[in-house]
């Protein structure tokens, strides 16, 4: 019983930095697109 | 038996699992010496792009960390120094390392892709494809010289991060990939020679176990006596200043002298020598590419332009 809780915590654990992860990885895009939009029409 | 089998122990996979597969320290040093490439490489990004490019080599470098532990995990768990690793503890599963490092390594090349350049994302493309395939698929278990051509593996992020910059590529960068490529063989040529039994149990047909130890010495010496010149180069061609060439000869004078007592070591059971050495090496890389970045972000002019 004690494993399956640790289990389930440590699963709980990969999927939370999982979606921070991606989530990061979402907002660096927003953010680089928003760069090459600038580069190639701002000036 | 295999080493692993005797303490390994299967259990749910944990986030430390999976960071371990990135390996760490080999990572930092990939990214120190392509955020090199990039501080010193001519032009301007803007710095949310250095950041990418500098992400996009460090996840690459993690990919292919991954897939050489999913790949070698049954030589992994006959050596001592990786029976640990979480593949042949039981820890991960090889399908699940191979499918981690394969979806990083397409998603840090089509990031470079996207965001930075072509050219810097092709040179990451490569850099995977020759660590995992030609390193570990086909030289390392063939051949006493994996590591001299592997080495152009790790020796490229310097010049992924010039490209990510300037788009293109010359002398300057491929000199920095020059001084890592020279000295990746005697780096781990030193390791090898307290390690051998390790490599010879594994059938990793590694230099002191395919030539012998004094043979392995020898290119130890003479691999150090082309690095060390070929150390000070970049403060002639525009990319060190005096701080570098202190730096660098100053480190090349110390390798030096540790290959030559590499060289005359007598005591070839615990190999003394060879750990300091090594040891030296790793400072090698260090010193004089934190040179080169602390005298860019000082505008500290090179000596030669």
């Amino acid at each position: 019983m004690r494993d399956d809780k640790r289990a389930a915590k440590e699963r709980r654990k990969r999927n939370i930095v999982l979606a921070l992860v991606l989530g990061a990885f979402a907002i660096l895009f927003y953010l680089m697109s928003i760069v090459q939009w600038h580069e190639h029409f701002g000036h | 038996m295999a080493i692993a089998e005797s303490f390994a122990y299967p259990r749910v996979t944990t986030v430390g699992d999976f960071f371990a597969l990135l390996k760490p320290r080999v990572m930092s040093l990939v990214v120190f010496t392509g955020l090199a490439g990039i501080i010193v490489a001519p032009g301007h990004v803007h710095p949310l792009t250095a950041f990418t490019a500098l992400l996009c080599i460090a996840v690459a470098a993690g990919a292919s960390g991954a897939l050489n532990m999913a790949y070698d995990s049954d030589i992994d768990g006959l050596m001592s120094r990786t029976a640990t690793r979480p593949i042949p503890m039981g820890h991960i599963a090889r399908e699940d390392a191979m499918a981690f490092g394969w979806a990083l390594a397409a998603m840090a090349v089509a990031t470079m892709w996207l965001y930075v350049n072509v050219l810097a994302a092709s040179l990451l493309a490569f850099t995977v494809f020759f660590y995992v395939v030609v390193y570990t698929l086909w030289l390392k278990r063939r051949t006493p010289q994996n590591i001299v051509i592997g080495g152009l593996a790790g020796a490229l992020p310097p010049a992924i991060g010039w490209a990510s910059v300037t788009g293109s590529l010359s002398l300057q960068p491929l000199v920095l990939v020059a001084i890592i490529f020279l000295w990746t063989p005697p780096h781990f040529w030193a390791l090898s020679l307290w390690r051998s039994e390790d490599y010879a149990r594994a059938g990793i047909p590694m230099m002191p176990v395919v030539k012998g130890k004094p043979a392995t010495r020898r290119m130890i010496l003479i691999y150090t006596i082309l690095l060390a010149p070929l150390g000070v180069v970049p403060a002639f061609i525009g990319l060190g200043g005096m701080f570098y060439l202190i730096a660098s000869a100053s480190m090349g004078f110390w390798m030096l002298a540790g290959a030559f007592a590499t060289w005359r070591e007598r005591d070839t059971a615990r190999e003394p020598s060879a750990r300091r050495l090594f040891g030296v090496s790793l400072l090698y890389v260090f010193v004089p590419f934190a040179a080169l970045i602390v005298e860019r972000l000082l505008h500290l002019a090179p000596l030669w332009t």
